[in-house]
């Protein structure tokens, strides 16, 4: 019968990744100054021994294709550590180079050779056409999802990227103008957008739940009035607000999953409605975090403020709430197309 | 995890829009008390004699005895068929039956079972006291025990549908002396019993919800009391138990046809100025968010049956109670805002502004939202108690 809830070996998988990020990339990594946001390149090529970058890519092509149901499973853990979104694109970016048939390009990125960064395209005043480049350390490729397809474009040809100062400082930015860039693969496959939402959807739940945990931690631990803070009803029920919020975006998440492959689904309606409560929770949790933290939560000695930017990083890259609000709405009634 | 219906599940699901199909009143039960029992008791009855009363019940209490998911099913069936919900018959069907199912002796269950299954017997709750609300174990409504009855003086209030229900599941104290969640009793109440009184509160939308009752030495048969004497709390927490699973289920689907029917709405309703409503863009982000987020109430209720299949639930289960009853209140807020000034007049096509001060209540009955905030907090995540 239909189960959300994950099976003893997607639990396992679940597991295995959140060890390693545990010890590889722990969030604390973000905690101060001088950070570099760039992921060295070691982790990388560990992350991609792992074959975390093939888990959305049919096999021929060293990937593992993973059903969605596994591959959110991986992007919740990626939330809950706020680790690159270059590994989401590379992911995303060796399933769009593998459908337009480009093979060897997909192993590379399979491989850990090429990496993607996120292009977020964008009309900058008095710059014209362009692209945000978001988590573009060393990045071949930049990868643009649209409602109907994708494509990959190669940066080698462009001069060297104009730098920018990131919102989220985590990630490295730059800018450029992919009209200079080669198209290298272009694919029509609207189920890779959907792909695309739901994976952002379950990497912004991991970090409504990381967001709940760090908050009741701190709820519990830390005293005032000869109390745990925890103890009062304006924090706890902050608390309990997360705790919802989280539980109503990865119910929906996995519900959403779950459409893939299903023959005239709902699956764009589900993956935009996970999207957007996924990302708009994401902020929520975020904010509440640092307010529930009181002054240390707005400086650099925690990692709240990651969250945060992080969070509108997420509601800013494969479309915005804006749009897919618009695209939900235009989507036919779906308790008519059930089952 | 798999969103596979079996071929069982799909022929249910078939059979149920089939008859819905056919049986339904295809209209919005009418307003008004009197009505709306008699609409509710014909629909209940109608169920029965088709054999879809009683879906969570046992075969052997006249049930059908099906699985969360055939349940969830039937919901989503009646959503999409516009199909009434259990009205009336609320308590009778979500706790009073399911805590006599569970505790009572084959007495007790021959006598008041049937007749709530053929629609016959609506049911009310006696929890709730002028000073025991959130904090229900400071109830103080007394049942003396005289020979082979009790006694009962006090009164209890927000009784809902009080002046309709022939019975009344009751918590009242029944040890002398005892305090808090101790020495209570859980007993059924004959309402047109001799000392019982009755006062309905009209409530801001004009309806008669809920009642004050009154008890004067009204004389209950020991024979009523259900799961023991003085062991009241834990039955009533089974009949809370019964309200994590299912209870409610029904509300949190059909909410998904609310939101439709505002879209369309917000479609075809014009402004003062000539325009859509829905090309205003606040209108138009809320209905959208209220889309997104009355999926994430369904794949919630999928999920919290999922988790019921695997074991014991604990407070994640008032999770989705809490998202909805608010969601509920938003979406009938949105409601107003797309009706416009139409919205001055009570009585309007859709009813619009009496369903939203109806909705109001959404976030008391059963539990204020601040006391499942409480639960959640405390043991679902560990949080120190106030």
């Amino acid at each position: 019968m239909a189960s959300l809830v994950a099976t003893d070996a997607q639990q396992e998988l679940a597991h295995s990744v959140a060890k390693f990020l545990e010890a590889e990339l722990p969030v604390e990594r973000l905690t101060g100054t001088g950070l570099d946001p760039a992921l060295d390149s070691r982790t990388w090529h560990q992350m991609a021994s792992l074959g975390w970058l093939g888990i959305a890519t049919a096999g021929d092509a060293g990937g593992s294709d993973l059903p969605v149901g596994d591959q959110v499973l991986v992007a919740r853990e990626l939330g809950r550590v706020l680790a690159p979104l270059s590994i989401l694109a590379g992911l995303l970016g060796a399933r769009v180079a593998q459908a337009a048939g480009n093979a060897p390009l997909a192993e590379s990125i399979i491989a850990g050779i090429s990496r993607v960064a996120i292009g977020v395209p964008t009309r900058a005043p008095g710059e014209g056409a362009g692209a945000y480049l978001l988590d573009c350390h060393d990045a071949a490729l930049a990868l643009l999802v649209r409602p109907d397809g994708a494509t990959l474009h190669g940066l080698a040809e462009l001069a060297e990227l104009e730098q920018r100062d990131a919102f989220d400082e985590a990630m490295p930015l730059a800018w450029a103008n992919l009209a200079a860039a080669p198209v290298l693969c272009q694919v029509q496959e609207p189920g890779l957008y959907d792909l695309t939402l739901n994976l952002s959807a379950a990497y912004a739940t991991g970090m409504c739940e990381a967001i709940t945990g760090m908050a009741v931690r701190y709820a519990s631990m830390r005293e005032q009035f000869g109390r745990p803070i925890g103890g009062f009803q304006a924090v706890k029920h902050r608390c309990a607000d997360m705790a919802i919020r989280s539980d109503a975006a990865w119910a929906q998440v996995v519900f959403a999953a779950l459409c893939f492959g299903q023959d005239d689904g709902p699956t764009r309606y589900q993956a935009l409605a996970a999207r957007l409560v996924a990302s708009a929770y994401a902020i929520v949790n975020a904010q509440a975090n640092i307010q529930l933290h009181g002054a240390i939560g707005v400086t650099d000695e925690l990692v709240a403020h990651r969250f945060l930017k992080r969070a509108h990083v997420m509601d800013m890259c494969f479309g915005t709430a804006v749009t897919h609000r618009d695209a939900l709405l235009s989507c036919p009634d779906v308790l008519e197309q059930a089952a | 995890m798999n969103l596979d219906f079996s071929p069982d599940e799909q022929e249910f699901r078939e059979q149920a829009r089939d008859w819905l199909a056919e049986n339904s009143p295809g209209r919005a039960p009418p307003v008004g008390s009197d009505e709306r029992m008699d609409f509710d008791k014909r629909w209940q009855r109608t169920l029965h004699d088709h054999g879809w009363a009683g879906l969570s019940w046992p075969k052997a209490y006249g049930g059908r005895e099906l699985t969360l998911m055939k349940q969830l099913i039937w919901f989503e069936e009646v959503a999409r068929a516009g199909a009434p919900g259990e009205g009336i018959f609320f308590i009778a069907l979500n706790h009073a039956g399911p805590t006599i199912i569970a505790r009572g002796t084959e007495e007790q269950k021959a006598k008041f079972l049937p007749p709530i299954l053929r629609g016959e017997t609506p049911w009310c709750q006696g929890f709730s006291e002028p000073n025991a609300g959130s904090d229900l174990a400071s109830l103080r409504t007394f049942g003396r025990v005289e020979g082979d009855r009790l006694i009962v003086n006090g009164s209890k209030i927000w009784t809902t549908n009080g002046h309709q229900a022939d019975y009344q599941e009751m918590l009242i104290r029944t040890e002398p002396g005892s305090m808090r969640h101790r020495g209570l009793s859980w007993v059924v109440c004959d309402m047109h019993h001799p000392g019982v009184e009755v006062r309905p509160i009209r409530a801001m939308d004009g309806d008669l919800h809920f009642c004050e009752v009154f008890y004067t030495d009204v004389e209950i048969p020991l024979a009523h009391v259900v799961g023991g004497l003085h062991d009241g709390w834990n039955v009533a927490m089974t009949t809370l138990e019964f309200e994590r699973a299912t209870a409610g289920l029904g509300e949190r689907i059909e909410i998904g046809r609310v939101v439709e029917t505002l879209l369309r709405l917000a479609r075809d309703t014009c402004d003062a100025s000539g325009r859509p409503v829905i090309e205003t863009g606040d209108i138009a982000a809320r209905l959208a968010m209220a889309r997104a987020e009355t999926a994430a109430l369904r794949a919630m209720s999928y999920m919290t049956i999922s988790r019921f299949e695997q074991g014991p639930v604990g407070a994640e289960g008032i999770i989705p109670a809490v998202f909805g009853t608010e969601l509920v209140q938003r979406v009938h807020e949105l409601a107003l805002e797309i009706m416009g000034s139409r919205s001055l007049e009570m009585h309007t096509a859709g009813n619009w502004p009496k369903r939203y001060l109806a909705s109001r209540l959404r976030t008391l009955a059963g539990g204020t939202a601040e006391i499942r905030r409480n639960i959640i907090g405390e043991r679902l995540l560990g949080l120190p108690k106030g």
